[in-house]
């Protein structure tokens, strides 16, 4: 029966019953869908640029072999390394044993999801090395010890009464409940880290190909700070992230904010290429780029491969009814909301697929995806997937009797009839809310409303001379 | 080149044509330097929090960035040899202001670089010229290159900008097809490991979706505009 885990279960029920949470998602995915749709409609050509948006993901995924290797080409011709991860081991290992052999204490990060997807920061504190998030949003829940639960606003969840007592614990910072003020904590410890760090970690929003160029987005500025500061810059990117042309490249860019926080452009936009340059004063001695596949490759040329063309904006999380309910934790992955459900099981994490069920595949996220990705489909094929490998043989019996009977109209009327008195005896009040046998399972996530009268097909015949 | 993950990826990819479709129309477009792209610029710096001069001549410009700082009580400011080529004026004004000015390179061995960015770091105003100025975002394109410091407009809390008329383009779509038509754009990217796009102040809207500026970053940019060419 498609239901969830309990594991799964127990963290939808979570989410609903935390008000706080509610609170605050209600608040910043109404303000981000907001935004979004004010930036999208100050945009000229607005639709016509997400059609090339798309097109322009689509024939890199179809030929990303050639902009892969002219990428890796480019970057090592400007002097940065090249690191090919196949898997999540290889990527955390390389990384390891570079920090490892430069004699390396401690490392500033900014955000990256690659990196909370190969689970770098656990790998790097296992080998002794400390690792510290200057993303204020994921400092915050680094120091109380949580994952994020939104791609671009991570601590969403968190209330300033929280954040305040994290950094009094963490920071020694005198109690306030100005956000101003807990700003000016994190600026304060985190500028000695970006100094202190000789080496900073970055995530990669686009490869160009044909320069070897490094795109970031970031507001805060920690982007710039770990790209330019420490003496070894290491870049984690996905191997889809790569895009043919400068130009292509700023087409995405007119999407990918305005989608996101509905900003026409982040307030840094950095293009990196290579280390520091002869004549350059300052900039990182040391470039390592690390491309990451774990997983990836395995879904070209499939129908799933649509997905890779997603550019991580983090507009379908905002969109999505059934995201804004639960919150980003109770999908229990790395990528949550629903471009997260198709993504996680392509990257073989934990067992992602039955996030394919929290959907109501109601289609608001691909309406707001700037790359058009058919979301809704999508989660359908990974159904299906799950579906015919693990029903039981009873529900698929069962299921193929029902697709007899609904092709018998006789029969679909006797049993419509019987199964309506058997509802009305079996519901209470009005609702299903706890069915019998395999029905339970069903209905431990869903209530089912019992019907009140006659059947319609019976209602209809009783009127059909009305109306003719 | 040739490696299992290349070797995965050439296997499994369709090579199929996607026809790109029509080009979508420029954001926004105008003669570089033109009223229009002023205007607009004008607009876009407000709605991102630049505050910005206009001034008729290179050395008003100089002169208002040193009143600026001085009004301000600034004592360090922080600036690179890339400006200081542009606006050859620049040092010697703020010297003669009686300001401390940084401006050099920093080590490359890991002990002195320490060093040196600590200086840096102390620095209540960094000064930087653009290479141009996108007006429908509002964004100041600033390059690193020989003597283009990365730090100058990053460490700081203050960020002061010079950007000449004539460098005011309508959008970054017409930066990059002029500068991809003259060779430029190879050029920057052989010389210069760093281009970075700033629109506006470092800010963040992590906590309660409340905005607050600076949070990194310089919490505030000001530009100052100059009609006449260099």
């Amino acid at each position: 029966m498609s239901t969830p885990s309990p594991a799964f279960r127990a963290r939808i029920r979570e989410g609903l019953g935390n008000a706080v949470l509610q609170e605050a998602l209600g608040r910043a995915t109404r303000s981000f869908l907001i935004s979004r749709l004010k930036a999208l409609s100050d945009l000229p050509d607005a639709e016509t640029v997400r059609d090339r948006a798309r097109a322009i993901r689509a024939h890199t995924i179809a030929h990303l072999d050639r902009y892969l290797e002219q990428f890796a080409q480019e970057v090592e011709r400007h002097g940065g390394k090249v690191f090919w991860a196949a898997t999540a081991r290889e990527a955390c290992d390389y990384i390891v044993s570079l920090a490892r052999s430069r004699g390396i204490p401690m490392v500033a990060k900014s955000k990256s999801m690659v990196s909370e997807e190969i689970g770098l920061n656990h790998t790097l504190e296992a080998a002794g090395i400390r690792v510290v998030e200057t993303d204020l949003g994921e400092f915050i829940i680094q120091l109380a010890g949580e994952r994020p639960s939104h791609i671009i606003t991570p601590a969403i969840h968190k209330r300033r009464e929280d954040v305040s007592q994290i950094f009094q614990k963490h920071l020694g910072m005198p109690p306030t409940h100005e956000i101003s003020e807990m700003t000016a904590a994190a600026r304060r410890a985190l500028r000695q880290v970006f100094l202190d760090a000789r080496m900073g970690i970055s995530g990669v929003n686009f490869g160009i190909a044909e320069t070897g160029t490094l795109v970031l987005v970031t507001n805060e500025g920690n982007g710039r700070m770990v790209t330019t500061l420490p003496p070894i810059h290491v870049a984690l990117m996905g191997i889809e992230r790569v895009v043919p042309t400068w130009e292509d490249t700023e087409i995405l860019l007119r999407v990918l904010a305005r989608s996101a926080t509905g900003q026409a452009l982040t307030a840094y936009t950095s293009f990196l290429t290579g280390p520091r340059r002869r004549g350059e004063p300052d900039g990182p001695e040391e470039l390592h780029v690390v491309l990451v596949d774990n997983g990836r490759s395995r879904w070209l040329g499939t129908p799933l491969e649509e997905a890779l063309y997603c550019i991580r904006c983090g507009a379908c999380l905002n969109a999505c009814p059934v995201y804004q309910a639960i919150g980003g934790h109770a999908y229990g992955s790395v990528y949550p909301g629903p471009i997260g459900s198709i993504v996680t099981p392509m990257l073989g994490e934990g067992n992602g697929a039955e996030l394919a069920y929290a959907s109501s595949l109601c289609g608001a996220c691909q309406e707001v995806c700037p790359v058009r990705i058919a979301i809704p489909d999508l989660l359908v094929r990974w159904r299906q997937m799950r579906a015919g490998s693990l029903l039981p043989a009873w529900e698929r019996l069962g299921l193929r009797g029902y697709a007899w009977a609904a092709r018998h109209p006789s029969v679909w009327a006797r049993i419509g009839r019987w199964a309506m008195a058997l509802l009305r005896r079996i519901g209470r009040e009005g609702w299903l809310r706890r069915g019998p046998g395999p029905l339970r399972a069903w209905t431990a996530v869903r209530d089912f409303p019992v019907p009140r009268r006659s059947a319609f097909r019976d209602w209809w015949a009783s009127r059909k001379g009305d109306h003719r | 080149m040739s490696h299992p993950v290349l070797e995965a990826v050439r296997r499994r990819v369709t090579h199929r044509q996607v026809p790109l479709g029509p080009a979508p129309a420029l954001p926004f477009d105008a003669p570089p330097g033109s009223e229009a792209v002023i205007q607009r610029l004008w607009a876009s710096w407000a709605e991102v929090g630049v505050h910005a001069f206009r001034c008729a001549t290179e050395a008003e410009a100089i002169r208002g960035v040193v009143a600026w700082l001085r009004e301000r009580q600034i004592r360090q400011v922080l600036t690179d040899a890339r400006t200081a080529r542009s606006y050859p004026g620049l040092i010697p004004a703020l010297e003669d202001a009686g300001l401390a000015v940084m401006s050099g390179t920093l080590p490359r061995e890991e002990g002195p670089r320490y060093l040196g960015l600590g200086r840096w770091a102390t620095a209540e105003a960094g000064i930087t010229e653009a290479v141009a100025a996108f007006a429908d975002t509002g964004t100041i394109w600033v390059m690193g290159g020989l003597g283009g410091a990365r730090c100058a407009s990053l460490l700081p809390p203050v960020h002061l900008a010079l950007i000449r008329r004539a460098q005011v383009y309508p959008c970054m779509a017409a930066w990059l097809r002029e500068a991809r038509a003259s060779g430029a754009l190879m050029e920057w990217v052989e010389e210069s490991s760093a281009m970075i796009a700033i629109t506006g102040p470092s800010r963040t809207s992590d906590i309660e979706k409340v905005l607050t500026l600076g949070v990194h970053g310089p919490k505030e940019v000001i530009a100052f505009l100059i009609e006449e060419a260099g």
